[in-house]
Parts: structure tokens; C-alpha cells; sequence
């Protein structure tokens, strides 16, 4: 049997370009046509241009040469050598002890996520590890569901850093439908960044309330986003999220508000299936109360990192 | 196919066909019951019956599978290579995992199965020095550090880990398009050069990252992705006899509950190393078909007299195509 050609329903190209090469008869990749006539063809059928340079990328015959020419790839024996060379570079968070638990800061190419109630710092890390990043330089794109942080709030915060202003995009998200749009559109973004720092990402998923089947969809395309970028691009990614309650009976499994003797426990609101994999940092803040001291009531957090999950759960 | 791509059919008699609302050669052979009734339709008659009837047989011996005689089956036309994994499981494998198959290996999350086939793969590479193997990492977990654990545990000085390493190349792609690149451009380069590359191993890592957000329940575009790539994949391994392993993730699994008890049963398989499951690999029902082996790792829960500085893992093989249950019912027996 030759070769199978790839199927042109799995190409991400529009349903409505599918159905018209459907309809001309066209199945797979070998179907199309080669060069002058693919153009023409693309007129005849008014296929939209993002369409058109897809399917020319995807019927491109690739190079020839061995295994080391294949798109992405690289021998382990490479990859080695960049192990000494991935000392990777910490980012202070100003904060000493979220720091400590880090293991001296921010990694970079690493994913945080800070979870924590209201009132709990986990913002004002967030603003100072965007300006670690300006201080050191980078290029950050800060995303605010909840309106945390505008950007005069911003402006004055980084009043000594002139470059700030330069470095730092803002980009506000409103509702879960525009934060889809943002996932999707995240890999496609023509200017790199070093940096995504998202507010409260919880906050859209509370206003629209999706059915269940629809959040888990939802977060996977999420996860799938986010790594794409984490690793092709190294960029790190610090998220913020806010907590919810779950009711968990004595024997561990999950209760409701009828079962006797459950103990209710704060977790972070979306759970772990958006985050891209297990190297994930989980820091919840808590809030330790107002304390007394010399006379004004201040209030202190703790950190605690979240183990990662057990097999079985 | 387009009828435009065969060479043989006269181009006028195409474009006839063409206006006629006949483009493919589906179209051709079923729009019909006979093909006179088509010849009847055509305007100008510009070749006979005769003929007509001649070119769609071209066209049906183009398309048409040949046949095989079940005696060539029988007889491998090469010996076999086989992908040696643990000792007791290549007992019950007859030598190893074979090759020209498509195997999935799936398990709970922790339950050890990256570090084993990373564990064969290498070992693989160690005893045949002509092989070479591609990994494709869909969720940037791979940890180069933990290969060279393993080669350094099975003393291997740094000079010869380098060059067994240069053996082993690492993909990164996130998504379903880019790993159809790097396959197909594989397949390529492999349809090229036939005999001096030995691609022998290409494991995806965490095909279920690849497959999950194609699949929905409103729509079955996600499953026919999934199932086209996995047939190109089994019509890949076959032509270059190529071991093809998949690592498939967990999910939960829905114990039946029937209408009339009130307690809803413990799945359970006699026949099973583990006592019940509540745990299934992932990715759908169908696709355990779309395979020719699933084995499932577990961690298996440590004893208290065990060293805490070693767990326990049991490998169970599901379902194969090409070895015979222990449990094969004797006639006249249990």
C-alpha cells in the first residue's frame, strides 16, 4: 500500500474551507494541486488567506538528511550539554520567604501559582515579580480578569524604572469567552515576551459558571496554551487564583454540607488541570490573622507550597 | 481519489464527467448501478462503451488492496526484532515487545511509566549499535538527567554515553499538527534513505495531551483525527518495522451500577492482578482497538518491611494482539 497522505479534516484550517474542499472532491493533502494551480484553485474556492497558508505550509515536501533534520528535534547527546548551562537565572519575588520556599526564587521557564483569599498578598507578588522582570530587563504581557491593577497603578509603582512603560503590555480580560480567545491566540502572538503574568484567573470561571464537562474543556485547552508557550518560547508563567471551599468527609473522600463530621478545606478554585505539567510551583498564602504588634494591628501570610499529587487521585 | 489525478482517463472525458457532478472516483464507481447508465448520460460520445468500461477497471485495479495468500502470511519475511522490556514479562512475550506494532502503555500519574520504556529504549540502544530512536515529548517532562542516571547506573563511561545518546533524538511538540510534521517528514527521509538509518523505537510521550481536547461528545471530528493518525501510525510501523510505544495517562472509571440493587458494583476481574479498579486508560473505548497491545503500569502499594528507597511496580498486559492469554480456557475444563 503507498503512502497515506494526511487527511485535510486535520489540519486546523476552518470547517467552512473544509466543506468547500469537500465538496470539490479534494480528501487528502495529495488531492491538492501543486503551485500556480493551487492558487488558482484557492481563488476558485474563496478560501480565506489564513486557510490558504496553511495548507501551502502543510504540502510542503519536507528536507531530506537523517533524523537530525527533522522540524524540533535534537539528539539527547545536545541536550546534555545545555544541562550545565541551565543554571537557570532566579527571579527574586521580594519576598523572603516565598523565596526560601523556592529554593532562592523564580526560575526562569518555570510556572507559579499563587492562591490565596482575599486580602492575601498574592497580588503584590505578582507586581513585584513583573518588576523584578523589568528591573532585569524583560519583556512582560500582564493579564487582568479582575481588574486588579491598571496601568497608572502601574506606572507609579515603577516610577524609577523608565523602561517600564516600554515593557510592560497590559491586556484586560472581561469575561471566560475572552479568555479563551486569549488561549487560543497566545501561540500565534507575533512579539515574544519573557514573562505572563495573569490576575486572578478564577475570576472569569466564577461569572460565567460553565457546566462541568465544559470547565474541564476549557482547562485543557488552557493547559494546552500554556505549555505550547512555556516550552517553545521559555516563557514563564505566574498565575494568581483565588480559593474555594471543598467539604471533605473523614475517610478523604469528598462530602457536601449533610455529611457528618466533614471538615471543609480551601483549595484553589480551578484545581490543577490547567497547569502545564508537574513542575508547576502551588504556593498557597494564607492569611494568619491580625497580630498586635508594637502597638498597630498588622497582618502576616504564610506560604506553603502544595505537594504534588499521588498517584491514584 | 480525483479523477483528474489519473493519468490514463482522457482529459475531455474528465471534464465531461466533471459536469455531470462526477468528481471522485467514489463518485464513478457508486453514483450509479451500472456504469451504461452513465454512458447513457454523457452528452458527446467521444470514446466507445468498450472503452469507458476498460478505464474504469484501470481505475478499480488502482484502487483496489491486493490480496495475500495466507501462506505468505504465515512466514515472516524477516526475522523479528524485538524491543526486550523486564524478564518475566519477555517470558510471556516470547522475547520482547515485536516489532512493526503500535503498543500504548498506560498508568495512573507517578506510576513509573516514562522511566521504564526511557529504561528499555536505552537499554535497547546499548546491546544494538546500529539502531537509533526518536522520542517525542508532547508535555516537556522529559529529564535528559534521569538517561543519564540510567547509563550511569549500567557503567557506562561518559565518552560511550555520548555516543549512545547521539542515537536518541528528543522532539518537543505540543500538538497534533506538529507531531504529523515530524512523523511524516520522518517517513520521508526513512522512504529515502532505506537502508542507512535503523529507526527502531519512536515512543510519544503522553499521547493523551495530543488526542484529549480533539474528543468531545458533540462532535466526532476529534475521534476521526484520532483514528486516521493512528492508522497511518500502524501502516508507518509495518512498512519500517518499527516498534511504535505510546504513553496513555488514567482516567476514572465509572463502576455499573445496575437498576435494581441499590449498591452499585465494585468493578471487578478475577482474572486481574489488582484486587478491583477504579482506574482506566484514558483516551476513549476505541482506542485500546486502535492498538495492537495495552499494558497498564501500577505503583504498587509498599509493604511495610520494604526499604522506603524502592517502589514496587506491577506491569499487566490488557489486552495483545500478538500474545496468548495465560488464561485460555482448556475444552472441557475451567
Amino acid at each position: 500500500m503507498d503512502a497515506q497522505s494526511q487527511h485535510l479534516f486535520s489540519l486546523p484550517i476552518p470547517p467552512s474551507t473544509l466543506a468547500a474542499l469537500t465538496k470539490a472532491g479534494y480528501e487528502t493533502l495529495d488531492d491538492l494541486p501543486q503551485s500556480d494551480s493551487a492558487n488558482q484553485l484557492i481563488d476558485v474556492l474563496n478560501i480565506p488567506f489564513g486557510a490558504s497558508q496553511t495548507l501551502h505550509s502543510s504540502s510542503q515536501r519536507p528536507n531530506s538528511g537523517g533524523p537530525g533534520n527533522l522540524p524540533s528535534t535534537q539528539t539527547a547527546a545536545s541536550l546534555i550539554g545545555s544541562i550545565s548551562k541551565r543554571k537557570s537565572r532566579r527571579f527574586t519575588t521580594h519576598s523572603p520567604p516565598l523565596d526560601a520556599l523556592l529554593d532562592g526564587g523564580l526560575p526562569e521557564g518555570g510556572i507559579l501559582e499563587l492562591s490565596g483569599p482575599p486580602g492575601s498578598s498574592k497580588e503584590r507578588i505578582l507586581l513585584n515579580i513583573v518588576r523584578s522582570f523589568v528591573e532585569a530587563g524583560k519583556s512582560i504581557l500582564l493579564v487582568d480578569c479582575q481588574d486588579m491593577c491598571d496601568p497608572c497603578h502601574l506606572d507609579e509603582l515603577m516610577t524609577d524604572n523608565l523602561s517600564a512603560r516600554r515593557l510592560v503590555s497590559y491586556l484586560k480580560i472581561g469575561s471566560l469567552t475572552e479568555l479563551m480567545m486569549f488561549m487560543n491566540n497566545l501561540s500565534l502572538c507575533n512579539d515574544s515576551f519573557d514573562l505572563l503574568a495573569i490576575s486572578c484567573i478564577s475570576y472569569p470561571f466564577q461569572n460565567a459558571r460553565p457546566t462541568k464537562s465544559a470547565r474541564n474543556y476549557i482547562l485543557e485547552k488552557i493547559k494546552q496554551a500554556l505549555t505550547k508557550v512555556n516550552i517553545s518560547q521559555n516563557v514563564t508563567i505566574v498565575v494568581t487564583s483565588q480559593l474555594v471551599t471543598k467539604l471533605v468527609n473523614i475517610d478523604g473522600t469528598t462530602g457536601n454540607f449533610d455529611s457528618v463530621g466533614a471538615k471543609g478545606v480551601m483549595v484553589p478554585a480551578l484545581g490543577h488541570v490547567y497547569l502545564p505539567s508537574a513542575k508547576a510551583f502551588r504556593v498557597l498564602v494564607a492569611l494568619n490573622g491580625p497580630t498586635l504588634d508594637t502597638g498597630e494591628i498588622s497582618t502576616t501570610s504564610s506560604f506553603r507550597l502544595l505537594a504534588p499529587l499521588k498517584p491514584g487521585l | 481519489m480525483l479523477l483528474k489525478a489519473f493519468a490514463l482517463l482522457p482529459d475531455d472525458l474528465v471534464t465531461e464527467l466533471a459536469s455531470l457532478g462526477i468528481l471522485t472516483s467514489t463518485d464513478l464507481m457508486f453514483s450509479s448501478p451500472t456504469p451504461l447508465e452513465i454512458y447513457s448520460r454523457l452528452s458527446s460520445k467521444s470514446i466507445s462503451f468498450p472503452e469507458f468500461e476498460a478505464c474504469i477497471k484501470v481505475i478499480l485495479t488502482k484502487l483496489a488492496t491486493s490480496g495475500q495468500e495466507a501462506v505468505e502470511l504465515d512466514q515472516p519475511s524477516h526475522p523479528c526484532f524485538k524491543m526486550e522490556t523486564l524478564t518475566s514479562l519477555d517470558n510471556y512475550l516470547d522475547g520482547g515487545l515485536p516489532c512493526a506494532r503500535v503498543i500504548e502503555i498506560s498508568g495512573d500519574n507517578g506510576s513509573g511509566k516514562r522511566i521504564l520504556l526511557l529504561n528499555c529504549v536505552l537499554m535497547s540502544l546499548l546491546r544494538n549499535r546500529e539502531i537509533e530512536g526518536l522520542w517525542i515529548d508532547t508535555t516537556g517532562d522529559f529529564a535528559i538527567e534521569r538517561a543519564v542516571q540510567i547509563l550511569e547506573y549500567h557503567q557506562q563511561s561518559l565518552d560511550n554515553m555520548e555516543i549512545l545518546l547521539q542515537r536518541l533524538h528528543i522532539s518537543l511538540a505540543t500538538d497534533m499538527e506538529s507531531v504529523q510534521q515530524i512523523i511524516r517528514a520522518l517517513d520521508f527521509q526513512l522512504a529515502l534513505q532505506a537502508s542507512s538509518i535503523q529507526m527502531k523505537y519512536i515512543v510519544i510521550d503522553s499521547v493523551t495531551s495530543l488526542f484529549g481536547p480533539y474528543l468531545s461528545a458533540v462532535s466526532s471530528q476529534g475521534h476521526a483525527i484520532m483514528a486516521a493518525f493512528m492508522r497511518y501510525l500502524r501502516d508507518f510501523a509495518k512498512r519500517y518495522s518499527v516498534i511504535i510505544l505510546l504513553i496513555n495517562n488514567a482516567t476514572l472509571m465509572q463502576p455499573p451500577s445496575t437498576a435494581r440493587a441499590q449498591t452499585t458494583a465494585e468493578v471487578t476481574n478475577p482474572r486481574s492482578v489488582f484486587a478491583s479498579t477504579i482506574r482506566k486508560p484514558a483516551l476513549g473505548p476505541s482506542f485500546t482497538f486502535m492498538t495492537d497491545a495495552t499494558l497498564w503500569v501500577s505503583l504498587w502499594p509498599a509493604q511495610e518491611e520494604d526499604e522506603e528507597k524502592f517502589t514496587t511496580h506491577v506491569v499487566e498486559v490488557f489486552r495483545s494482539k500478538f500474545s496468548v492469554s495465560k488464561y485460555l480456557v482448556e475444552p472441557g475444563g475451567d
